[in-house]
């Protein structure tokens, strides 16, 4: 094994940080306005997915309405990804996208 | 009357007659037919994860890889659903849960191709096919309410 010392040039150092830091950031999972899905649909399915109690859904359902889209849940990349899949099951209009 | 009531055990009792059953039936099964050739109108059925196209892309080839078509995954769905609401006197928790996204996916072709606004209707048209577009997706609005109701 050699003793020799490398050093990093420091421009590598800050890419590999930027990049560790960016990846651990949150996921967050959106839910977009759209004039099909009902109220009440997206109430229930916020519910039946995330299992949220009718009031804190129902918040939720309101701000995707009045603002034209709601982050429903965050959290690592591979859970993300499930709830946009279970959400998009249901036919609502939901996306993935990196926490700033 | 309700169209759906939910029953002591969690089964959730249908209360269709044969027309409408008829009608939500063949919804379905065209759905399945038209899921199968027109991107255009179906597109909400398949949306995009990522808003990121790079990450859309990706994300697209890992899922080809690792699982079956989502198209496929929708016509077992319509298919199932049709079945169920063609002679189901009763749906089970899970079978409810299968009608009622089967039933917003038709929602959301015939709320695709008939153009809906953001407030619920469709401009003004003389178009004869628009109009029966609407016809059935309200159609499909009070059906969806009243299983709603019932599954709550």
């Amino acid at each position: 094994m050699s003793s020799k010392s490398t050093t990093l040039p420091e421009a590598d150092i800050n890419e590999v940080t930027t990049a560790e830091v960016k990846e651990d950031k949150p996921w967050l999972v959106i839910v977009w306005n759209d004039p099909i899905n009902l109220m009440n649909y997206v109430t229930y399915v916020l519910q039946k997915v995330f299992g949220y109690a009718e009031a804190k859904a129902h918040k939720l359902m309101l701000q995707v309405h009045e603002e034209g889209k709601a982050v429903v849940s965050s959290g690592p990349r591979d859970k993300a990804e499930i709830d946009v899949t279970k959400l998009q099951h249901y036919g609502l209009w939901a996306t993935l996208q990196r926490g700033d | 009357m309700k169209l759906f009531k939910r029953s002591k055990d969690g089964s959730i009792l249908v209360r269709l007659d044969e027309s409408q059953r008829d009608v939500l039936a063949q919804l379905f099964e065209q759905s399945k037919m038209v899921s199968e050739v027109d991107r255009d109108s179906t597109w909400r059925l398949n949306p995009p994860t990522y808003e990121d196209p790079v990450e859309q892309a990706e994300y697209q080839l890992d899922i080809s890889r690792n699982y079956h078509d989502q198209s496929a995954v929708n016509n077992d769905l319509f298919l199932s659903a049709a079945g169920l609401v063609r002679s189901a006197k009763a749906f089970t928790p899970d079978e409810a849960e299968l009608v009622l996204a089967a039933i917003n996916k038709v929602r959301l072709i015939l709320g695709t191709m008939a153009n809906i606004q953001d407030d619920g209707g469709i401009e003004d048209t003389a178009d004869e096919r628009i109009v029966l577009l609407f016809n059935y997706y309200q159609f499909t609005t009070g059906i969806i309410s009243y299983l709603i109701d019932a599954m709550w």
